[in-house]
C-alpha cells in the first residue's frame, strides 16, 4: 500500500515541473515579444529623432549661409562686423590663427526647434572661404551638418554690364556708349562671345546686335535685368564702398615694387606715356620678356602721346604678365567720349594662340596665372600695409587690365587673358584684317560697350572661371557664397 | 515541500522578467544612435527666450516684406522706364525737327573742310580728322548748346510728372551724354575713312 502512495506523490511532482516549464517557456516568449517591440519602437523614435534632427542641423547651415551671404553683399563694413551687427546677430566666441567662430541659435523658422548655427572665419580682412556648422538637438540624438563654402564670382558671364542702358535696340556705337552691350558685326570675320560655364553676356540694360549675322540663342544670356530681381548691383561706382577694385590698391603695388621699369622712379609706376612708351618698346610678347606685375600708367588729357600708342609707335606692343591699370588722371576725362585709341597689340598675360580655330571653344587658351621670373614683382610679395592695404594673397585672382574714369579704345590685336574691368565704357573695334582681338576672361563694365568686328579678323571673348573666382575685389564685392561641399 | 516549490519557481521567473527588463533598458541593446558628426567646434546648448524666438520671426517676416517691396519698387521704376522708351523716338524726332536748321549749317559750314580731309584720305583709305579734337569729340552740342542738360527737361530728369522720354530720366543730353560737347559726325574715333558713310543731313536720334 505505501509503494502505491509513494508513485502518487511522484506524478504530482512531475505535473508541476511540466506546468513550470510550460509556464517559463510562455512568459519567456511573451518578454522577449515585449522586449522586441519595445527595441523596435525605441530605434524607431531614435531613427526618427536622428533625421529630424538631421534636417534641422541643416536647415540651420542653410541660414547660416544666406545669413553670412547677406553679411557679404552688404557693401559697408568688414565681413565679421556685418555678421556681429546683423538684426539676427551673431556672437564672436572665439579667435585663433585657425580663424575667428562666430555663433548664434537659430529658433525661427522652425516649430518649436532650436539649431546653433556657427560660422568659422578665416582670420583676414577679406576671407575668401569659410567654414559653417549647423547642429541641432531632438530627444536624446545631436546631429551636425558641416558645409564648407567660398566666397566666389556671383556674375558668371563673358560680358557683365552693369548699366542701365536704355530702350534703343540698334546695334551702333551710339547704342553701347547709352550703356548697352552692341555687337556689331558681318560675314567677313567670327566676332565670338563664349559663355562658356557662366552665360555669354549679363547686362543691366540691352544686349542688341544684328540677327542677319549672328545667331544667339536667348538662354545664352540674360538682358534687361535693370528693375528686377535679378539687377546687377552697380559695382563700378568709382570712391564708394561698392566698387569693385580698389584702384589705389593696385597703384600701392606698382609704387613698392623694386626694381621696377620705370627708370626714374625705379618702381612700376609711369607717371606719362612718353616714359611708359620708350620702356614698353623693350619689352615682347616672349615668355621672359614681357614686364611682370602691376604696371600702371598715369594717362593725362594734356599728355602729347595720347595718340602715340600706334602698333607703328610700340611694333611688339605692350606686353605685361600681371595687371595693367590705366590711371586716367586730371581733367577732362568722362566715362564714354573721351578715349584713347590704341592700335599697338595690348597682351597681358598673353595665351598661346597658335592652335586658335575661333569656331572651336576647346582652343581658347589662357595665360592665366602669369608665371613670374622675377619674384619680387610678384603682387603677392609686395608689402604694400605701409600704405594701408592689405597685402594680396596667392590666393586671389588679378585682373588682368583696369581702367580708371575714361576710355580705352582698342582697335589693334589684344591677347588678354583674365579680366578686364571698367567703371566706364568699354570700345573694342577690330579695324583690320587678320588681327585678333582676344581676351579668355571677363569683361565687367559701367558704361556700355561696343564690340565690333567688320574685317576679315577675329574676335573672341570667352569666360574663364578659373581667373574670375577669387577675384581681389574690394570687401569682396560681386562675390556671393558658394557651397564648395557639404562634409559627409 | 509543494509551496516552496512554487516559491522557487516563482524567484525563478522574476529573475527571468528582470533580466529582460534589464536587457531591454541597456542602450548597448538597441541600435546605437547616430552620434553627432564633429566639427571640431563647440556644441553648445540650443536655447533662446521666447522674445528672442519671437524677434526671430518678426525678423523673417519683415526680411520677406521688405523684399517684395524692393521688387515691386523695382517693377515700378521698370514700367516708368518702359513707358517712356515707348516714347523716346517721338520726343526725339521732334528735336532732331526742332534742331534741324542748326544740324544743317554745322554740317554745310564743316562741309569744305571735310571734304578736303576725305580727299586726303583717298590715298591712304583715311585720314586724321580735323574737325574735332583728333579722337572723335566735337568742342560744342549742338543739341543741347553745350550745357550738357537733357533739351526736353532741361536736367531735371522729369517730364510732366513722369520720366523724360529723351532722356529716360538721366537729365543729360543724349547727344553729348551730359558733356556738353558731342561725338563728330565726319569721323570715327578721329579717323575720316574714305568707305564710311557721310555725316547724317539729320541730328542723329541715338
Amino acid at each position: 500500500m505505501k509503494t502505491v502512495t509513494i508513485r502518487k506523490h511522484g506524478e504530482r511532482g512531475g505535473s508541476m515541473i511540466v506546468l513550470c516549464l510550460v509556464t517559463v517557456t510562455v512568459v519567456t516568449i511573451a518578454a522577449g515579444i515585449t522586449a522586441l517591440v519595445a527595441q523596435g519602437s525605441k530605434v524607431t523614435l531614435s531613427r526618427s529623432n536622428m533625421i529630424s534632427a538631421q534636417e534641422f542641423a541643416q536647415g540651420a547651415a542653410v541660414i547660416a549661409c544666406s545669413d553670412l551671404n547677406t553679411a557679404l553683399t552688404k557693401t559697408t563694413g568688414t565681413l565679421g562686423n556685418n555678421l556681429v551687427s546683423a538684426v539676427n546677430s551673431y556672437a564672436q566666441v572665439s579667435s585663433s590663427s585657425a580663424g575667428v567662430l562666430y555663433q548664434r541659435t537659430i529658433a525661427a523658422p522652425f516649430s518649436n526647434q532650436t539649431a546653433i548655427a556657427q560660422i568659422l572665419l578665416p582670420n583676414t580682412n577679406s576671407p575668401s572661404s569659410a567654414k559653417i556648422t549647423g547642429s541641432a538637438r531632438v530627444g536624446a540624438v545631436t546631429q551636425t551638418a558641416t558645409v564648407n563654402v567660398r566666397m566666389a564670382w556671383g556674375y558668371p558671364a563673358a560680358i557683365v554690364s552693369v548699366n542701365d542702358g536704355t530702350t534703343d535696340t540698334s546695334n551702333t556705337k551710339a547704342v553701347g556708349q547709352a550703356g548697352n552691350v552692341a555687337i556689331d558685326g558681318d560675314v567677313k570675320g567670327p566676332i565670338v562671345i563664349d559663355g562658356g560655364a557662366g552665360l555669354a553676356v549679363m547686362a543691366n540694360g540691352r544686349i542688341n546686335y544684328d540677327t542677319n549675322y549672328l545667331k544667339i540663342p536667348a538662354a545664352s544670356y540674360s538682358m534687361t535685368n535693370q528693375g528686377t530681381a535679378n539687377q546687377i548691383p552697380d559695382y563700378t561706382a568709382q570712391g564708394t564702398s561698392n566698387t569693385l577694385f580698389q584702384l589705389a590698391r593696385f597703384m600701392a603695388v606698382a609704387d613698392l615694387t623694386p626694381n621696377g621699369y620705370n627708370p626714374t622712379t625705379k618702381n612700376n609706376h609711369f607717371t606719362n606715356l612718353s616714359s611708359f612708351i620708350t620702356v614698353a618698346k623693350q619689352y615682347t610678347n616672349a615668355f621672359t620678356k614681357a614686364m611682370e606685375g602691376v604696371v600702371v600708367v598715369d594717362v593725362k588729357m594734356t599728355d602729347l602721346d595720347l595718340l602715340n600708342l600706334t602698333s607703328a609707335t610700340l611694333p611688339n606692343g605692350i606686353n605685361v604678365k600681371g595687371t595693367l591699370l590705366l590711371n586716367f588722371t586730371g581733367t577732362g576725362w568722362d566715362p564714354v567720349s573721351e578715349k584713347i585709341m590704341v592700335t599697338a597689340a595690348i597682351n597681358v598675360n598673353a595665351a598661346n594662340l597658335s592652335k586658335l580655330v575661333p569656331a572651336d571653344p576647346s582652343t581658347y587658351t589662357s595665360g592665366y596665372p602669369p608665371v613670374y621670373t622675377t619674384a619680387n614683382r610678384n603682387p603677392i610679395n609686395i608689402n604694400i600695409t605701409s600704405k594701408g592695404f592689405e597685402n594680396f594673397k596667392a590666393s586671389d585672382d588679378m585682373p588682368a587690365v583696369i581702367y580708371s574714369t575714361g576710355c580705352l579704345d582698342i582697335h589693334g590685336n589684344c591677347n588678354i587673358s583674365g579680366v578686364l574691368y571698367t567703371p566706364c565704357y568699354v570700345e573694342m573695334e577690330n579695324l583690320k584684317d587678320g588681327q585678333i582681338q582676344y581676351i579668355k576672361g571677363m569683361v565687367i563694365m559701367g558704361s556700355g560697350m561696343y564690340y565690333q568686328n567688320k574685317n576679315a579678323a577675329t574676335n573672341i571673348i570667352s569666360y574663364d572661371e578659373k581667373s574670375v573666382d577669387a577675384l581681389a575685389t574690394f570687401g569682396n564685392a560681386g562675390k556671393q557664397v558658394t557651397v564648395s561641399y557639404w562634409e559627409p | 515541500m509543494r509551496q516552496r516549490t512554487h516559491f522557487f519557481f516563482a524567484a525563478f521567473l522574476l529573475g527571468i522578467l528582470v533580466c529582460w527588463w534589464s536587457w531591454g533598458r541597456n542602450p548597448g541593446s538597441t541600435a546605437p544612435e547616430t552620434p553627432a558628426v564633429s566639427a571640431g567646434l563647440n556644441q553648445p546648448a540650443a536655447t533662446v527666450s521666447d522674445s528672442e524666438r519671437q524677434t526671430q520671426f518678426d525678423q523673417l517676416e519683415q526680411e520677406k516684406q521688405a523684399y517684395a517691396d524692393e521688387i515691386s519698387r523695382r517693377d515700378s521704376l521698370r514700367e516708368k522706364r518702359q513707358r517712356a522708351g515707348a516714347r523716346t523716338e517721338g520726343f526725339r524726332k521732334q528735336l532732331q525737327f526742332s534742331r534741324s536748321d542748326a544740324w544743317a549749317k554745322m554740317i554745310a559750314s564743316n562741309a569744305p573742310a571735310y571734304e578736303k580731309i576725305r580727299a586726303a584720305a583717298a590715298n591712304k583709305g583715311s585720314a586724321p580728322c580735323t574737325l574735332c579734337n583728333g579722337r572723335g569729340t566735337m568742342s560744342f552740342c549742338v543739341l543741347c548748346g553745350n550745357s550738357g542738360q537733357c533739351p526736353s527737361c532741361n536736367g531735371t530728369g522729369q517730364f510732366e510728372g513722369n520720366l523724360c522720354p529723351t532722356c529716360l530720366g538721366s537729365g543729360k543730353c543724349y547727344l553729348c551724354v551730359g558733356k556738353g560737347r558731342m561725338i563728330c559726325p565726319f569721323c570715327d574715333d578721329g579717323e575720316v575713312g574714305v568707305k564710311a558713310p557721310l555725316p547724317p543731313q539729320n541730328l542723329p536720334l541715338h
